[in-house]
């Protein structure tokens, strides 16, 4: 990787590791373990596809790309491949995170959890504060579908978090 | 609805906030990052590796230790060795179509072709695999005969007998990947319609 790459790469994670982390923290149920796991293999998705990046949509939407498609690929790539141990680091670094996180956390990231695999994902760019156009931009779907289906989501989240209270 | 979802949003922007507030994680983080590049690399060629290996292997046995005479022998190591190595190509097949799996594309091409890439290891898993064990049985009972000249009758049962057992090991663990591929398959072509049809509808 050129020097400029490496920059390029530290200034994205910088920017983006909390919401990479957060997304796979409501894409795996709020269970800190796997979603560390998996932001490690967006970042290692970034660091391979960083040649690619040609700046035609901004770096967000990129990342966004990235981490959606390998929220998707993750689960059947873990049925496949032998587990790659977990450094020792990884584990301290999981136990910070969970002595952080408070009961209404988790339950957020649960509620979420509910929903299909690709509602939570729109779901929660929507939580990030990404508009429609960005939202089809990742998706590969029309704005006014994004709507549509954003719409019924928030309706579908709305019915568990009032079952769960 | 959208009074209790800015609460939801507020919420989760204070999580990242958090989050955000962890330099030392990040840190230790991308540590982890770098180290788990090179161990991915390496999962991807490692059958590869493992299958050269035994190509090399099983050709160097037949030419220096167990130089077969008769032509039928001949031919069943040529089967053997060529079902080996047509596998090997497979497999560099297989990396190539993987990589066409464009993780940056947005997600309805990606899905796309994360189903392209399945329905070619449904290809393979189905028909060719199936006579590349077929071709490598052939090969290994063709040999036996002029084997059995040299090997006394209970070395004979016994190399008969492992590979049998060695069958009755692997068929399983290829059939079970075999369904476990075809399930991912239906997985994600159904992925793909949620995501046509709720938008369409």
């Amino acid at each position: 990787m050129s020097k400029k790459n490496q920059q390029f790469f530290d200034t994205i994670y910088r920017q983006c590791y909390p919401m990479v982390l957060q997304m796979c923290l409501g894409f795996m149920k709020g269970d800190t373990d796997i979603a560390n796991d998996l932001s490690q293999e967006v970042f290692i998705n970034i660091w391979k596809a960083i040649d690619k990046f040609k700046g035609k949509s901004s770096s967000k939407t990129w990342v966004y790309r990235i981490t959606v498609n390998t929220c998707l690929q993750y689960i059947r790539k873990e049925k496949k491949k032998s587990n790659i141990p977990l450094e020792k680091i990884e584990g301290i670094l999981a136990d910070e995170h969970s002595g952080s996180k408070t009961e209404q956390d988790q339950s957020l990231y649960r509620a979420i959890g509910k929903l299909e695999k690709i509602d939570r994902l729109i779901i929660m760019m929507v939580l990030e504060g990404q508009d429609y156009d960005n939202i089809s931009n990742v998706l590969g779907i029309q704005p006014t579908n994004v709507r549509v289906k954003i719409h019924r989501i928030k309706k579908r989240l709305k019915k568990i978090l009032d079952n769960e209270q | 609805m959208n009074n209790e979802f800015d609460d939801l949003q507020r919420k989760w922007q204070k999580n990242k906030e958090q989050i955000r507030n962890e330099p030392m994680a990040m840190d230790t983080m991308l540590a982890a990052v770098t180290k788990k590049k090179a161990s991915t690399i390496r999962f991807q060629y490692g059958n590869i590796v493992v299958l050269l290996i035994t190509l090399v292997v099983i050709s160097l046995f037949f030419y220096y230790i167990a130089p077969v005479q008769q032509i039928l022998s001949r031919i069943g190591v040529g089967l053997m060795i060529g079902g080996l190595f047509l596998r090997i190509i497979i497999e560099f097949i297989s990396i190539i179509k993987s990589k066409k799996v464009d993780i940056v594309n947005n997600v309805l091409s990606t899905t796309q072709e994360t189903i392209n890439y399945y329905n070619f290891r449904k290809r393979i898993h189905g028909p060719i695999t199936v006579i590349i064990i077929l071709l490598y049985t052939i090969g290994f009972y063709m040999i036996t005969p002029e084997f059995s000249l040299y090997f006394s009758t209970w070395q004979m049962i016994l190399i008969n007998t492992s590979y049998i057992i060695a069958a009755a090991i692997f068929i399983p663990i290829i059939r079970k990947s075999v369904k476990q591929e075809v399930k991912t398959l239906h997985e994600i072509i159904e992925l793909k319609e949620k995501i046509i049809a709720e938008s369409v509808s």
